[in-house]
C-alpha cells in the first residue's frame, strides 16, 4: 500500500512496537512510521532511529513500560518475536523474553489495546520426515528446541480465549531474506555451507518486505487468528546454495550433529545443531488463508527473494 | 587441528562424487533413449515447467532416470501392459497391488503411464513415511515426482487436477513371503475416503510378476529397528553374490481395469467404507488370477 494513501485512510494510529532496535524491527519501523505514530520499546540500543519514533529503552517488566501503557492509547502493539532464544541455549535469556511478552499481555489486557500482533516464524511447526508438504495453521508446533518464541505463541493463543473482543494475529513467516539475520540466513551467509549428504529439502522463503506488507495487512483489517506467510515459490536447498554461489561440504547425518558441535567450538561456523532437522526434511507452510483474508500476494519473485540474503551483508 | 578438517573436506567430497556415480551414469544413458521417448519427455516438460512444482519435481532427473527405467520395463521385465484407454481424463487414483520388497511395480506402472498411452500420463505415487528420513532416496523421488502418502498432500494434488498412484495394502502388501504371494491384504481406507471427498475415480490396476521378483522366505522382525526398517526380508537368490541383490527378471504383466466411481460420506463409518474397498480388491483380484492363468511361466 502507498505510504501517503494510507495514511489519509487510517489517520495517525497509535502502535507499540515491541523489538523494534532489532534488524527486522529497524525495517518495520521505517515502514510503519510514515503512517502511523510508533512508540518503540526495546532495551536495547535505537538511536539510529527516524526523528518521529519515541523510543523507550527499557525491559516490558519495568514499571516504566507499564507507565507508558497506562498513560496512552495504543491502537495495535507489534511484538518482532525474531530475537528468540532457546532455553537450553540460555536459561536466564529463556526466562527473561517469556516474562517479558507475559507483562506484555497483561498489558494489552488492563489498558484494552485494540490490536495484538506477534510475528512468530513458521520453523515452529518442526522440520520432521512425517511432514506434508504445507502445513497449515492447525498443525501442531513440534519444532525440537523450545525457543522463546514458540513459548510466546502458545500463550498469544490462550490470549485469544481470554480476550476475545482484542484483535488478536499471529503472522508466522516462512524464513525472511532480507536485511534480518534469520537463521536460514546466518546459514546460507557462510562461505562454504555444510549440507547433509543425500538430502535436498524444499525451502519456502520470503522477502522482508513482503512480510511487512502481511502486517500492514493484518494491521489494516480487522482480522484476528493465525496466518501463515510464505513468499515465493519453494525451491530445493541446493538450488538456494547454487544461485548464491557457495561451495558445500555435505556431512554423512549421523555425524552431522557432532561434527557441527566441533566446529562452533572452534568458531568456523554458527549453526547450532538443533537446525540439522530444517536442512533434512521439509518445513513448509500453506498460506491460503493469508492470501484470502489478508489478500496477501507476494511482490517479490524467487530471484529477488534470494539476492536480498546477500544484499545488506 | 586445520589439517584434520582439510583431511575431513577431502574425505566428504570423495565420499559425495562416490554418491553421484549411479545419477552420473544414469545422465550417461539418456543419450539411448529412443526419439519417440525424447518427445514425449519434452511434451511432459513443458507441461512441468509451467507448473513449476512445488514437491520438487524435476524434469531432468526423469529423464534421466527414464533411461534405466524403460530398460528394467522393455528388456528386464518385459511388461505387458493393457487397458490403457479405459483411463480417465482428469484427476484419478490409481489403486494397484503391491508386493515384491522394493518398489519395482510402482517404478513399472508409472513407466508404462509414461511410454504406452498418448500422450503419456504422469501419475504422482505416494511414498511411505520411512523414505524421508532415508539419505539420497528422500531427495531422488522427490525429483521424480514420488510424494509422502499423507491426506494433504494427496488432497493438494488432487485438487491440482493430477492422478495419484497408491498401494492401499501398503508396508504388509510389498513385504508379503512367497507363501502368501497374490494374497492381497487389508486394504487401508484413505485413498476411498479422499476419491468420495474429492469425487475421483479410482483405477484398479493388477499386476503379476513383481510376487515373484525377490521370493521371500522369511521375514526376520529382530535388529530392524537398527536399520530403521519394519523387517529385513531373507529371499531365495539372496546367497548369489552380487546377483543376489538384483530382482529376477520375471515377466510383468499390468492391467488398468475400469475405472470405479463410489458415492457417500467420507467421514462415514469404517464398517460403510469397507465394503467399497472390497470392491476394488474384487476388481484387481479377478484380473490377477486371470493373467496369473494366462501367462506360460513366471518368466515368459
Amino acid at each position: 500500500m502507498n505510504g501517503k494513501k494510507a495514511a489519509a485512510q487510517i489517520p495517525s494510529k497509535t502502535i507499540a512496537l515491541c523489538g523494534a532496535a532489532g534488524l527486522f524491527g529497524n525495517v518495520l519501523v521505517r515502514a510503519l512510521h510514515r503512517e502511523c505514530t510508533v512508540f518503540a520499546i526495546d532495551p536495547r540500543d535505537f538511536s539510529k532511529r527516524p526523528k518521529d519514533v519515541f523510543h523507550h529503552q527499557a525491559e516490558l517488566t519495568k514499571r516504566s513500560s507499564k507507565n507508558h501503557f497506562r498513560k496512552r492509547i495504543f491502537d495495535a502493539v507489534i511484538h518482532v518475536g525474531a530475537n528468540t532464544t532457546s532455553e537450553r541455549r540460555g536459561p536466564n535469556k529463556f526466562t527473561r523474553a517469556v516474562e517479558n511478552y507475559a507483562k506484555l499481555l497483561d498489558y494489552c489486557d488492563q489498558y484494552n489495546v485494540k490490536k495484538l500482533i506477534l510475528i512468530s516464524s513458521a520453523n515452529l511447526y518442526g522440520a520432521r520426515p512425517s511432514n506434508s508438504q504445507f502445513l497449515q495453521e492447525s498443525a501442531p508446533l513440534l519444532s525440537t528446541d523450545l525457543s522463546s518464541l514458540r513459548e510466546m505463541d502458545m500463550m498469544t493463543q490462550s490470549f485469544f480465549w481470554k480476550r476475545p473482543d482484542i484483535e488478536t494475529v499471529i503472522l508466522r513467516p516462512a524464513n525472511v531474506t532480507g536485511t534480518s539475520n534469520g537463521v536460514l540466513s546466518k546459514y546460507l551467509r557462510h562461505s562454504k555451507v555444510p549440507t547433509l549428504l543425500g538430502f535436498n529439502p524444499m525451502i519456502q522463503l520470503i522477502h522482508e518486505q513482503d512480510l511487512i506488507q502481511a502486517v500492514m495487512s493484518a494491521l489494516h483489517k480487522n482480522v484476528r487468528g493465525i496466518f501463515n506467510i510464505a513468499g515465493a515459490a519453494p525451491v530445493p536447498l541446493r538450488y538456494i546454495i547454487k544461485k548464491l554461489n557457495r561451495e558445500t561440504i555435505d556431512i554423512p547425518h549421523p555425524v552431522a550433529a557432532p561434527v557441527l558441535r566441533h566446529m562452533n567450538k572452534l568458531g568456523k561456523l554458527d549453526i547450532h545443531p538443533t537446525y540439522i532437522d530444517y536442512i533434512r526434511y521439509i518445513c513448509m507452510v500453506d498460506d491460503t488463508r493469508a492470501r484470502d483474508e489478508l489478500e496477501y500476494t507476494p511482490q517479490f519473485d524467487l530471484e529477488q527473494t534470494i539476492e536480498a540474503i546477500d544484499l545488506w551483508w | 587441528m586445520q589439517e584434520w578438517l582439510d583431511h575431513f573436506t577431502k574425505w566428504l567430497s570423495a565420499f559425495e562424487k562416490l554418491m553421484e556415480l549411479p545419477f552420473w551414469m544414469m545422465e550417461k544413458l539418456e543419450h539411448t533413449l529412443p526419439p519417440s521417448v525424447q518427445e514425449r519427455l519434452q511434451e511432459l516438460c513443458d507441461e512441468t515447467h509451467a507448473r513449476q512444482d512445488p514437491f520438487g519435481m524435476d524434469f531432468n532427473s526423469i529423464r534421466s532416470t527414464l533411461a534405466v527405467t524403460a530398460f528394467f520395463y522393455s528388456h528386464y521385465f518385459r511388461c505387458r501392459s493393457t487397458g490403457f484407454s479405459s483411463i480417465p481424463e482428469g484427476p484419478a487414483i490409481f489403486a494397484a497391488n503391491h508386493a515384491g520388497q522394493l518398489p519395482f511395480d510402482a517404478m513399472m506402472v508409472s513407466t508404462a503411464l509414461f511410454l504406452e498411452p498418448t500422450p503419456p500420463i504422469l501419475c504422482r505415487s505416494m511414498m511411505d513415511r520411512l523414505v524421508p528420513s532415508l539419505p539420497v532416496v528422500s531427495s531422488w523421488y522427490a525429483k521424480l515426482g514420488v510424494v509422502l502418502g499423507t491426506e494433504q498432500n494427496a488432497q493438494y494434488l488432487l485438487n491440482d487436477g493430477q492422478k495419484l498412484l497408491t498401494f492401499p495394502e501398503g508396508v504388509s502388501g510389498i513385504q508379503k513371503p512367497l507363501s502368501q504371494a497374490y494374497e492381497l491384504k487389508t486394504f487401508g481406507l484413505g485413498f476411498l475416503r479422499l476419491a468420495l471427498k474429492h469425487q475421483v475415480p479410482i483405477v484398479p490396476v493388477s499386476i503379476v510378476g513383481s510376487e515373484e521378483q525377490y521370493p521371500t522366505l522369511y521375514n526376520l522382525k529382530r535388529g530392524t529397528h537398527l536399520l530403521n526398517v519394519p523387517s529385513i526380508p531373507i529371499w531365495l537368490h539372496m546367497p548369489i553374490p552380487l546377483f543376489g541383490l538384483f530382482p529376477l527378471p520375471t515377466k510383468y504383466y499390468i492391467h488398468f481395469g475400469e475405472p470405479l466411481y463410489f458415492k457417500g460420506d467420507p467421514d462415514d463409518d469404517d464398517e460403510v467404507i469397507r465394503p467399497m474397498t472390497e470392491t476394488i480388491k474384487d476388481a484387481i483380484r479377478l484380473k490377477i488370477n486371470e493373467l496369473r492363468e494366462s501367462r506360460r511361466s513366471v518368466f515368459y
